[in-house]
């Protein structure tokens, strides 16, 4: 017997987590379109996946931008091959961050990242910048500079020096009806402008899992 | 009655003590915090500079959070004060919330603290002020 | 018969992943695989249903096909009644919300409620404190709301609810 689905349900990367996490031998096989994909499982590793005309991480890294697709999982299916020696863990990670950085054109640079923020409910905009002030990514369209964001990050950073503390994970500013949050995001920063009410302690673990 | 005030927030389960300060970021009471004065005050000079330039973009600031893993710092703002709370659970923050709103509506409604500010009274502005930021802020200010 | 296991598939309930199935052993649709990643053992159907923004009657009757199929077992039942606020103490907030906003106060709590996803005749004290100030971001004015969350704070002390 067979878990089947589809991606747009449940996530690629949650469906490669929980068969990790199972410690599964398994053969995945993904069908988008007329094309199929497959990543085997060896007793909670990912040893293999093929993505024509890719192999090994580059498949998964493929596998992964597709946000819909039905999927079948065979248990006790053995790898024909091993072309994946790397960890789940950082396997997955590697993936994703790699997904943020794949240079699709300056405009898309984080299409991703926004694309993940937005599922959270209430937030509005966003917005990533450097320490300069410099608007390197937006949600709107019409983005100035990010000096009273870049600001405030400073102003962060030396609190947390005040108080012998590390940056901050989360700055949240309330101001004319709007609420402004800020982490930091790689070498950048982010700014996630929400709804006033929106609770920081519901939405944060959301954010986290957004931000990765 | 401020030191009351402030017990009542200290009191609340997980939270770590609270303080007021100025506008000129000086301590004017504080309950439950083991940080120095010269900790507290820079403190709130980090937060009344973000407040001070939003208002140079013509925003109003209400409050301001910085969150840790295991540390929660609320600051809520008003013209000539500040009061700075530290919890270290989330599962309080929204009591802890509503009693900081009431106690900000008490403080603002104290005769003698109120005639106190007056006397005291600053222009957060002028902590943004070319000559008492490093380089970089200044830099950032300037092209608000 | 229903076994044990059955019987107790209702909102308090807890479970745990049996041992000796493994969920990839069998087929699952993808309301049960999200369950499945929710079990810890701790959390209750209820909770699991909120997490996952599912109606309790889904949840439940998704928890009945995981027990059927061997995979989850019974470990307890969360003892709720205790920690429930009287019905009581909603009238009484509604009467105070009504001085202070008007004859709009029972849909305005009744709204927050359904936005919390929260039930009068179920309400645990610890999630006061969040309706108390969901309910005060209705409110507003400003002198109107610290009017309401004093009164409500008062309330709440009467409950020893901190």
């Amino acid at each position: 017997m067979a878990l089947v689905g589809n991606l747009k349900d449940l996530k690629l990367a949650s469906l490669i987590q929980l068969n990790c996490m199972e410690k599964n031998t398994a053969k995945m096989t993904i069908e988008q379109g007329n094309k199929f994909g497959f990543i085997y499982f060896e007793s909670g590793q990912v040893v293999h996946a093929e993505f024509e005309p890719d192999m090994g991480e580059e498949a998964i890294f493929k596998l992964l931008t597709l946000y819909s697709g039905n999927f079948k999982v065979e248990s006790g299916i053995r790898s024909p091959a091993k072309t994946i020696t790397k960890n789940w863990n950082n396997l997955l990670l590697d993936a994703m961050h790699q997904l943020d950085d794949q240079d699709e054109g300056e405009a898309r640079k984080f299409d991703h990242l926004f694309e993940r923020l937005f599922t959270v409910k209430g937030v509005q905009e966003v917005t990533v910048f450097d320490d300069e002030g410099t608007t390197v990514g937006s949600s709107a369209e019409n983005a100035g500079t990010s000096n009273l964001y870049a600001f405030v990050q400073l102003q962060a950073m030396k609190t947390g020096a005040a108080l012998n503390l590390e940056f901050p994970e989360f700055v949240s500013i309330v101001a004319s009806g709007k609420k402004h949050i800020f982490a930091k995001y790689k070498q950048l920063n982010l700014e996630v402008e929400m709804e006033q009410k929106t609770k920081l302690d519901i939405v944060l673990p959301l954010l986290k899992q957004a931000l990765g | 009655m401020i030191t009351g005030l402030l017990d009542e927030l200290n009191n609340i389960e997980g939270v770590d003590g609270a303080f007021i300060a100025s506008n000129r970021a000086e301590i004017i009471n504080k309950v439950g915090l083991s940080l120095t004065d010269d900790q507290l005050s820079n403190l709130s000079l980090r937060a009344l500079r973000i407040v001070a330039a939003f208002h140079k973009t013509g925003k109003k600031t209400v409050e301001l959070e910085f969150y840790w893993q295991n540390l929660y710092i609320i600051c809520k703002n008003s013209d000539n004060f500040l009061l700075i709370t530290f919890c270290r659970t989330s599962s309080m923050l929204a009591l802890l919330r509503i009693t900081i709103n009431v106690t900000m509506a008490k403080l603002s409604e104290d005769k003698k603290f109120s005639k106190w500010l007056k006397s005291h009274k600053a222009d957060r502005d002028f902590l943004i002020r070319k000559e008492s930021l490093e380089e970089n802020e200044a830099k950032l200010i300037e092209a608000l | 018969m229903p076994t044990d296991n059955q019987m107790n598939v209702t909102e308090s309930g807890i479970f745990t992943i049996a041992t000796g199935k493994s969920p990839s052993d069998v087929s699952l649709r993808s309301a049960e695989w999200a369950i499945i990643t929710q079990i810890d053992g701790s959390k209750t159907i209820g909770e699991i249903a909120l997490a996952l923004a599912m109606t309790l009657e889904e949840a439940i009757d998704t928890f009945s096909g995981l027990v059927e199929k061997g995979l989850i077992t019974f470990i307890s039942t969360e003892n709720l009644e205790e920690s429930y606020l009287p019905p009581v103490f909603f009238e009484n907030l509604e009467d105070q919300l009504t001085k202070i906003i008007g004859p709009v106060a029972p849909f305005i709590l009744e709204d927050t409620l359904w936005s919390l996803d929260l039930k009068k005749e179920k309400f645990k004290a610890e999630k006061l404190a969040e309706l108390i100030e969901a309910i005060s971001d209705e409110i507003m004015d400003d002198s109107k709301k610290i009017d309401f969350q004093q009164i409500m704070l008062g309330l709440m002390k009467e409950l020893n609810v901190n």
